[in-house]
Order: C-alpha cells, then structure tokens, then sequence
C-alpha cells in the first residue's frame, strides 16, 4: 500500500514537472505579449511593467506606441480566412475520405487491395516533389491567388483514407450484409449504417485536418499574393519583416490565434484518442 | 448524418460567399488600380497619398508580398504592376527572366529617363544600355556617429578625410577606454555584413568581374585584402560584433533590424548606413543633435569611396495597366515626390536639381547642413558594383553571403573564402557557356573571338 | 434468396466503386500523380522560367550535376574516377542489401556481421590516425556496434549463406574507398559541394528521431494508467492544498526576487492541481499543447527563446554554471554553426514529445491484454522485464507505423524551420534537402535542377521506408 502510494507520488511529481517544463514557452509566450517594446525579449518572464497595449494594436484598433502608426494588420480577416479555409479542407476531406475509404473496406472489388497499397504508397513522395509542377497546374487552372486554389488541393489525403479504412475495417460486415439483403444501395449503406458507426473516426480525422491547416504555412505561401486572402501564420510573418521583429506584438497576435485551438482540444479531446484508437495502426 | 454534412456545406458556401463579397478594392469605376511591390516602409502610404493627389483617378495598392516569389509570379501572370528592385543584382536578374519592361524609349519621352537622374547612378539602372527601372531614391553610405558617445570616451569626432587607421583607432578607443558615464558601448553597429564587406570592396578598388564579365575578379588581391579587413575588424580588432553578438541585438526597441536599433538606442557609435537612417531617427528623440556624419574611411591612398546604389522601380512586362504604371515612373522624377524624400530623409531624391548642396537636404531632424554635404558628396563619389551577363548576380551575392558567414564564423579564411568564390562564379560561367548558344553568341558579342570550347585556358 | 444476395455481394458493377472513389481520386489524379510525372519529366529537361533558354531534353546532365564529380586537378585519371564511383555505388547496394538480409533473416547474417565489424574497425583506426573529420569516427563506431548487434543476434546460425554476401561487397567497398580516397580528393571535386552538405543536414537532424520516440513512449506510459486520486472529497482537498502551495510558493519566490523561478514553481503546481482534480486527461492535453500550436507563430517564439543574450534558456544555462563555478557560456544557438542544428532539433523534440505518436502509443498500451501482464508478474518478472517481453511486442506495430511516418517526414522536413527562423542557417548549416529544392526552384529559377534534388530525396525516403516495411512484415511474421 505504502509502496503503491509513493509510486503515485512519484508518478504524479514528475508528470507535474514534466508538464510545467513543456507548458513553459506558452507561458512565455502569455507573459511577452504584455510586455513593453523594451522589454520585448528580456528574458524575465514576468514583465516589469505590464501593458495591454499590443492587443489593441494588433488588431489594429490602435497605433503602435513606439513609431506612433498602426500596424496595418488585417487580423480578423486573417482569422476569418484561416477559419473558413480550415472549414472548406476539413469537410471535402472528411467526405471524399469516408467515402474512398469505404470503397476500399466495404466494397469488394478485383485489385482492391493493390490499388490501396500504390494509393498508400504516394504518402511517402516528399512535398517537394510536387511543390513546383503543383504550383504550375494551379496557374494553368487559374487557381493562383484564390481561395479555392487553397481549398481544393490540400483536400485530398491519403491518410485521411488510410485512417478511415482502418476504423471501417473492424465494423462487423454482418451489419452491412443484412442491410444489402434489405435491398439497401451502397450509398445508403454508407450514410445510414457506416457512417455513424465511424463517427468516432470521423470526429478525429476532422479534428486532425482543421488543427492541421490551421498551421499550413508552405502551400499559401507560395500561392497567395493578395494580403485580404492571407491565412494566420503568413500574416504573422509580416511582422517578422526586415522592418524589425516586433516579439510582443507577434506574442500576442499568436497567443489570440492560439488559444480558440486549445479549448477546440480540450473539448474534443477524448474522441481524437478514442478515434485513433479503434482506426488504429493495425499495419 | 446525411444532415450534418449537409448543414457543414452550407455554412462553408456561406462562408464562402462572405469572404468572396468582402474582399478587398472593389474596383470604382473610373478609378484603375495599380500594386506597387515594395517593402513595408510606413513612408509610403505618405508617397501613394502624393501621387493620388496628382493623379486621382489612378489607385496604387501597396504589395509588400514576399519578394522571392516575385519573379514566379511575374512569370505567371500574377505579379504587381510596378516593383521596386532593391539594388541592381535584382535588376539584371529580373531582366533575366523577362518580367520587366524596356523603358527606354518611353522613360526618354515621358522624363524619366537617366539623364533626369544622377551620373554617378546611371549604369545601376540599365542593362547593355536599355533602361528598366527609376529611381524611388539614391544613396550611398557614410558613417553617422553619436557625438555624445565619442564625447563620453574623449575620442575626436572623425574627420573629413579620415583614414581606415583612424576609424579603426577610434573604435578601438571606444572599445578600450572607460567612459565618462560609466556606459559601455559598442563601436560599430554592424545591421548588413554583405553591404559593409561591399564597401570595403569598393574602397579597396575591387570589382567582381574583369575580361568583359567572363571571368570572377573576386580573388583579385584587392577582393582578398577587402575580406581580410572585414575579418581582422571582427576578429582581432573586435570594431565589428560578430554576427552572434550581432543577433543578441535582436530588435529590441523600435524598428529596424538589430544594429540599427543599438544604434538608435546608443549602444553603438558608429553606425555606416545612408540618409535613409533620418526615417527612424525622430522615433529617437534623444538623438536629437547628437548626430554627425563622416565619409567612409579612406583606404590606402585612395579616396574615400563606396557603393552607390538606388531603391528603383520598374514596370511588369505583363502589367495590364502600362499607362498608369507609367504615370508612377514619371511622378519619382517629380519635385512632389522628391521633397516628400527630403522632408523624411529617405536617402537622396532621384531628381539631383533638389539635392545640390547640403543646406537643400536640411529636415526636421538635423538641420546641419554638412551633415547632409557627406550624403551628396558619398553619392557622387560612388560607384556601381559591375555584373557579368554570363551568370546571375544574386546567385552571386547569395554566394557572397555564405562565403561572409563562414569568414565571421571563422570556418574560413579570407583568403580561402574569395578564391573558392571565384573558382565557383568561374565553373558556373564556363558551365553556362558550354550549355547556352544564345550565351556563347553574348560571348562573341562582348569579346570580339568566336566562342571556343577551351575558351578559358 | 441469401445466396443470391452473397453473390451479388461479391463482383460489384463497377458504377458503384467508382461513384465512391471518384472525387478522391480526382484529385488524385490532379494534384498528386499529374505533378509527380511531371516532375519527374521535368527531371531530364533544363526548365527554368528565364525566356532566353529554351527547354530541351537535357538526359543525365541535371543528375550528373547534383551528384558527380568534375576533374579539377592535374593527374586525375579516369580510371581512379570510374573505379572510386563503382566503389561509392557498390557500397550503398551493400548497405541497402545488408540491412534488408538483417530484416529479412537470411542465412549466414551473423558471419556477415563479422566481415562489417572488422571493416569498422579498420574504419575507425584509419580515422584516429589521419585525424578524419568526427563524422567519420562516428561511421565507424556505427559499424562496429552493428557487426556487433548483427554478430550476437541469437537465434541465428553461424553459417555461411547468401546473408553474408553484401556485408562481404560493403566491406571491400569500404576497404576500396579507403584505399583511393585520398588520390580521388586531390584530383577531384564533387559537382555540388551543398547537396552533400544539406543532405548531411538533413541525415542528421534525423538523429533526434529515436529520442522522440522514446520521449513519446515514456509520456506515454506515464500517463497509460489512471491516477489514483480517490472519491471526490480527496481531490478537492488535494486540488486546494495544491493551489494554496501554489500560491505560496509563487509569492515567496517574488518576493526574494526570482521573478522566473517563481513562476516555474506556482505553475508547477498548478498543474499538480490540474492533474489531483481531472486526472490525465489535463496532463494529456498539457502534453499535446505543443503539438496542435506549432507553426510560425511557435517557431518565432523559440527564435525569441534562443536568443543569446536575453533569452530564457541562455540566460538560465549560463546562470546555472555561474553558480556551479564553471566558465561555460551558452553558444549564440541559432547563430552558431555547430549549434543551430542541435537548437532546432531540441525545438522539434519539444513540439513531437507529447503530440500524435504520444497518443498511438495510449491507444495501443491500452490494448495490452492485462492477463498477459498478470502472468507475467506471476511468474515473477520484474517491471523491466515485463516491459520488455511482454510490453513492447506488442506496441511492435505501432512503433513500425510511428518509425515509417516519422522517417518519412523527417527526411522532407526542415522546411518551416529554415524559412521561418534561420534562412537557412550560419553558412547553410541548417539548409535541409527540402528548403534545398525551394530555393532552387523559387529563387534561382531551375527547375529541372530542383526536381532532380526532389527525385533523389524521394529514392532515399522510398528506400528507408521498404526496409522500415519488410522490418515490419517480419515482426508480423514473428507474432
């Protein structure tokens, strides 16, 4: 008993420290953002002299104090794009995926499983591979420098398919053999039976794409010229131009970014590993 | 779930909708708008303001857009109407691709061609004698220094024909004697290796291509001699920070990259930099009469001499608004325009009529007039780095700048630094030749002798 | 009636699967296996976007480039040359060969071990005596732990066979190279000094792969089990008490003027608090933070942390050998040539330790059969022991899956990181292959040259991923 209780302990010592060394830089992150300009990258956590200024003018509501002009920073707009964008990704990928991935668990079919190894295996082309003939279809279709020239490409993912198949892959086929005795067509077998039997799978792959594009720095920075389509991280990189890093200003506009992602986790937190669970890696 | 799906569409092609109705400058009728592709300078939301005012019905949207794709973009259609190019690497380079305009007939009719502008600056805006761009501004590099600084280490304020000794001298004074306030300060600011090891290149009379541009000039012992100062100034006089102290400047207070900030902040002395530093001084009002400016110290027995360049726009061969891009380029020759550059101190205006003497370039800041003589007098002093058709020049200075950073990291020595410089600029041209005919009739061209495959023996 | 139904089931009309695959495989088609021939068309062209070259079919001459070598000094001959390339190609067959005959157990692998052994140790000897750069001490150290692993791996037999074949080639390869070095440098230089630098680089960030994996696994096993806090009244007394010490500790360490270390210590424990009242779920989501928020934001951040003068870390090293007495002084990290690597690999640890592969492992320890473990504590095992027979065979698969996605990305990334933070790095000392390929193709505009450098990083990841597969497939095999 004793020996299980200081096995807690322990366990729970170093969990708490472990957590509070990994939480550090967002604390750091939290604590720059009120900083004054001067103390911008001090390396005292807590600033001397506090200040709510950089909120404000960061969303520009404010001019900055030290060169007196505002920023210029389009931040809800940003935010609006990143969001809307996210939205477009995440929904066109979770439907083409069910549905490729039904195809490839549900539906027997010659070469089905070949097609789904060499599907699989265009996971592993690097980027780069593509970056530059994709950026040359894009300017064939006219995609450059629009939002569906963003949407559209990254829509498409072999690990959203190979995510789902895993999880449709361990629903009794039983189910869907007595509904097509029924006289039920494929694609009410998908909506009515599969799909709310995944939807732990479901819920975790959107959850992965909308935090994951959320992040997508490479594929709007090569297509987007037009500051009103800029996304987050590319508008936060207008502030690290060569007319000075301005670390508080950046802190803060990051820490309002970031903070929407983090009760989005904490909310959705258990069907993420629930769905990662059952989709599993059973190879 | 069918519904689910459903309501998430709907809300996306909402959302849609909302984001498409809500972008930016529907366009007036009557009014065309033109992007101009320059860096993030509030100045020039006050220089577009002018030009609206001349012209009203043209509309000039500021694209500060990340200027390495600018060459993709332009290729495929994308690109802004009127770019700036920072230095003349960027120029040739561009013409190289083919996205800007040949402006030479249009520049002469319209008056801004390069006799509206200053001699000394003339070759940095035309390739093989075709003009592609106009300068937004001139300049070139002295030294500012704080008066207040020197004061307080009992160093003499440098004087006109001062000499890399006595720079040198008056860092190392900097560096070594105590202060009267008990402060410690840094020498030099160092804020751009490649521009001061530029400088020194210049000022040791190197150039980075001789034989017409088919061979690299950069093992010269001029070019050495220039990278065996930028080194002994960093690593044995300790005058320059290396470039680890260098970032540890960060940019703390005010914008600007690092070293500028620790000069406005008065932890440097010294700083070499242009007339353009007047943008950010006022943010600084300590500043205020501290300033002095001095010529770049004069190597050997030559005279004091630098780069001379100019932040230039061009026009996009693909702009579908030639005329009002057009209309840009002339407003840069413009009086309007040139006092707006006097007036904020952003280096010298392109029409030299404004700038002929120091008391016409006297601003809010510092109402000195010498101060504002070295700027002018630096300029016309100043020369124009050379380029060779045979290669890129960025691809070069790219070079150039990995070279400097090992040198500073000292994982090289100078002199090994400049001669696999040019070993590397020599293969890449002989390369190029091997392979290009329309660059082997350019070599004709230039040399006068056919091309040969052993050319270069 | 049924069995109608059944064989209906079986040969579907094709209408059906297609209607299902179509808008997957759309864009499939369009933004994957267009691009990927494409590129790989552009491979052998000299497509740049300057107008005055004209695109032609240029062969080899875009992969000679990048990987070959041009003559440079007198006395090179051509037969050193051919020779030393047949060596360089031998060697990296024999390498591939040997470690697919470790993977896929074949006959006469613990002799072929012996023969790799020897040659690292031959390595190493040559190294230490002609004071070779410490990469290639490393090599040979590597060599001789993987004669050795390969030689004692039981379960073998110690007989000749074809496994010992390419261990054999490897070492004569090794050997050969060894031998014609020297003349091959001094009349020799390769075509594109940078490929080999930023695939160095990018080999070598790979190296905090392992550390992350384990980093994950370790987070992992500490949080597999619920804690044990007890009924609620327990928790809110524990949850209070934390929180009060909290407070204290916090306000202590201000008022003695550690502005820093007291918010180290009142976050710690809040997060104790956190974890007495909700259990793992909050050191879960505390673990994952860093993942979900990485990008620029996060990368301008650790830039601001790096810094050498005011940032947290420097200042917190150096303050920490002021006090032990030692005159170590942090390096300049993102500014140092041999510490920016390192810097940025720290950064990557950081954000992967708690984030995707964290979760897998959970799922997967929570799929251990416990009966399993039960026997096993019976039979007397301890607790590394039980991990390590009964544990970790069964996490094999998910390790296989992490290993694959990790290798995989490692390889293609470095991307953001250079852009964002180092440009780069100190002289190109954290350009990775992919930001290579970027600034090849965006900024000097050669494109077939680009897609070259793209094409050979996909061969390596292609061959680590095959041998990362047949690996898995033998563990299949095992269980």
């Amino acid at each position: 008993m004793k020996r299980a209780r200081r096995g807690f302990l322990m366990r729970f010592a170093l969990l708490s420290v472990l957590g509070m060394l990994i939480s550090m830089p967002f604390f750091w992150m939290l604590s720059s953002s009120f900083k004054p300009r001067v103390e911008a990258e001090n390396a005292d956590i807590l600033p001397e002299q506090p200040t709510v200024q950089n909120y404000p003018v960061v969303l520009d509501l404010k001019p900055d104090p030290s060169t007196r002009r505002f920023l210029g920073m389009r931040y809800g707009r940003w935010y609006f794009n990143t969001f809307f964008v996210a939205v477009g990704i995440t929904f066109l990928q979770v439907l083409t995926s069910s549905m490729a991935a039904y195809a490839f668990s549900r539906m027997r079919w010659r070469g089905r499983d070949t097609v789904f190894i060499l599907y699989l295996s265009t996971m592993m082309i690097p980027g780069v591979v593509t970056m530059i003939p994709n950026f040359q279809v894009m300017v064939w279709l006219g995609f450059v420098n629009t939002y569906h020239g963003l949407i559209i490409p990254a829509a498409f993912s072999a690990f959203g398919t190979f995510l789902l198949r895993q999880f449709m892959l361990s629903v009794p086929p039983a189910l869907d053999e007595a509904a097509q005795i029924d006289g039920a067509s494929h694609w009410q077998i998908f909506w009515e039976v599969i799909m709310p039997l995944a939807r732990p799978g479901l819920i975790a792959l959107a959850i992965l794409t909308f935090l994951g594009s959320y992040q997508s720095f490479f594929w709007p920075l090569v297509m987007l010229n037009s500051q009103d389509l800029f996304s987050m991280p590319l508008g936060l990189l207008t502030l690290d131009s060569s007319y000075g890093r301005q670390t508080e200003m950046i802190m803060a506009a990051a820490a309002m970014a970031t903070a929407p992602l983090i009760v989005i986790f904490v909310i959705f937190q258990k069907f993420v590993v629930k769905g990662l669970q059952l989709g599993g890696v059973k190879g | 779930m069918k519904y689910l799906f459903g309501g998430v569409l709907a809300l996306f092609l909402i959302l849609y909708s909302v984001a498409l109705l809500t972008r930016d400058h529907k366009e007036q009728p009557g009014i065309t708008s033109i992007r101009w592709c320059t860096d993030a300078n509030p100045a020039r939301t006050v220089q577009i303001a002018a030009f609206t005012r001349l012209n009203p019905t043209i509309e000039v949207v500021l694209d500060p857009g990340a200027r390495q794709k600018l060459i993709v973009q332009c290729a495929t259609g994308t690109g802004p109407d009127v770019i700036d190019m920072f230095n003349r690497e960027e120029m040739v380079d561009y013409v190289a691709s083919g996205i800007v305009l040949d402006l030479t007939e249009i520049a002469r009719a319209k008056g801004f061609a390069t006799e509206n502008t200053y001699p000394a600056v003339r070759e940095a805006l035309t390739v093989e004698g075709r003009q592609y761009r106009f300068p937004c501004n001139v300049g070139a590099y002295g030294v500012i220094y704080n008066r207040a600084i020197f004061d307080d280490h009992g160093v003499p304020y440098p004087d006109e024909n001062w000499t890399y000794e006595q720079f040198v001298a008056a860092g190392r004074r900097i560096l070594d004697t105590p202060s009267k306030s008990g402060e410690k300060h840094i020498p030099v600011a160092n804020w751009n290796s490649r521009l001061f090891f530029l400088d020194l290149l210049v000022g040791n009379g190197g150039q980075f291509f001789q034989d017409h541009g088919t061979r690299s000039a950069l093992d010269s012992p001029e070019a050495i001699e220039a990278m065996r100062m930028y080194h002994a100034l960093m690593h044995e006089e300790h005058v320059l920070t290396t470039p680890a102290e260098a970032s540890a400047m960060g940019s703390q207070g005010g914008w600007g990259a690092g070293g500028i900030n620790w000069f406005s902040a008065e932890r440097a002395a010294m700083i070499f930099i242009g007339r353009w530093y007047l943008c950010q001084a006022p943010g600084y009002p300590a500043l205020k009469g501290k300033l002095g400016a001095a010529r770049l110290p004069r190597i050997g027995n030559r005279a004091s001499t630098g780069l001379c360049g100019a932040r230039a726009a061009g026009i996009n061969i693909k702009s579908r608004h030639r005329a009002e891009a057009v209309k840009f380029l002339q407003y840069l020759a413009t009086s309007e325009y040139g006092e707006l550059i006097v007036r904020d101190g952003d280096s010298l205006p392109p029409n030299p009529a404004l700038a002929q003497t120091g008391n016409a370039l006297t601003n809010a800041f510092v109402g000195d007039p010498a101060f504002h003589q070295i700027f002018i007098d630096a300029v016309n002093a100043g020369r124009v780095l050379d380029s060779s058709p045979f290669i890129s020049p960025t691809q070069v200075m790219r070079w150039l700048d990995e070279r400097i950073g090992l040198v500073e990291n000292q994982r090289l020595t100078p002199e090994a630094a400049m001669r696999s410089l040019a070993k590397e600029v020599n293969e890449t041209i002989r390369g190029s030749l091997e392979r290009r005919p329309d660059l082997q009739r350019k070599y004709q061209k230039v040399t006068g002798n056919a091309y040969r495959s052993d050319w270069w023996k | 009636m049924a069995e109608t139904a059944v064989r209906k089931g079986k040969r579907l009309p094709p209408k059906a699967v297609f209607g299902f695959l179509l808008p997957n495989f759309l864009g499939f088609f369009c933004f994957t296996l267009f691009p990927v021939i494409f590129s790989f068309a552009m491979v052998f062209t000299n497509w740049t976007l300057r107008p005055a070259v004209k695109m032609e079919f240029v062969g080899l001459r875009n992969l000679n480039d990048l990987l070959g070598v041009r003559s440079v000094g007198p006395g090179s001959h051509a037969g050193v040359c051919s020779v030393y390339a047949i060596c360089a190609v031998l060697l990296l067959v024999a390498l591939i060969g040997t470690l697919w005959a470790h993977v896929a157990r074949w006959r006469g692998v613990r002799v072929g071990s012996v023969a790799l052994g020897a040659a690292g140790v031959v390595l190493l000897a040559v190294a230490v005596v002609t004071g070779a750069h410490h990469s290639v001490w490393l090599a040979g150290a590597l060599l001789i732990l993987g004669g050795l692993a390969g030689a004692l791996r039981e379960g073998e037999p110690w007989r000749w066979g074809w496994g010992a074949v390419p261990a054999l080639l490897f070492s004569v390869a090794l050997v050969g190279l060894m031998a014609l070095n020297a003349s091959m440098w001094a009349s020799h230089e390769p075509r594109d000094p940078r490929f080999w630098q930023y695939l160095f680089n990018t080999v070598y960030m790979m190296l905090a792969m392992p550390l992350s994996i384990a980093a994950s696994l370790g987070l992992a096993i500490l949080l597999s089990d619920e804690l044990p806090t007890g009924p609620i009244r327990t928790r809110l007394i524990g949850s209070l008490l934390c929180l009060a010490a909290g407070v204290g500790t916090f306000l202590f360490l201000l008022s003695s003027g550690h502005g820093n270390l007291a918010l180290m210590g009142g976050l710690l424990w809040i997060i104790a608090m956190l974890g007495f009242a909700f259990g793992v779920v909050s050191y879960r989501t505390v673990f994952y933070l860093p993942h979900f928020t990485s990008g620029v934001a996060m990368m301008i951040l650790w830039k601001a942390l790096y810094n050498p003068k005011t940032g947290p870390i420097s200042t917190a090293l150096n303050g920490l050998c002021d006090a032990m007495g030692w005159s170590w002084r942090s390096p300049a990290w993102l500014m140092d040539f041999t510490w920016a690597k390192p810097a940025l690999m720290f950064m990557g640890l950081w954000t992967a330790a708690g984030g995707m592969n964290m979760l897998l492992y959970l799922s997967a320890l929570s799929n251990v059969p416990k009966d399993l473990l039960e026997a096993a504590e019976v039979d007397g095992a301890g607790r590394w022991s039980r991990f390590r027979h009964v544990t970790w065979p069964q996490l094999a698969p998910t390790t296989f899956f992490i290993v694959i996605m990790a290798v995989v990305g490692g390889l293609q990334g470095g991307f953001e990181q250079a852009r964002v933070m180092t440009g780069g790095g100190p002289a190109g000392a954290t350009t990775t292959l992919s930001f290579y390929v970027y600034t090849k193709g965006f900024e000097d505009l050669e494109l077939g040259y680009a897609a070259a450098i793209s094409w050979v990083l996909f061969c390596i990841v292609f061959t680590a991923t095959a041998i990362n597969w047949r690996f898995g497939k033998t563990l299949e095999v095992d269980s």
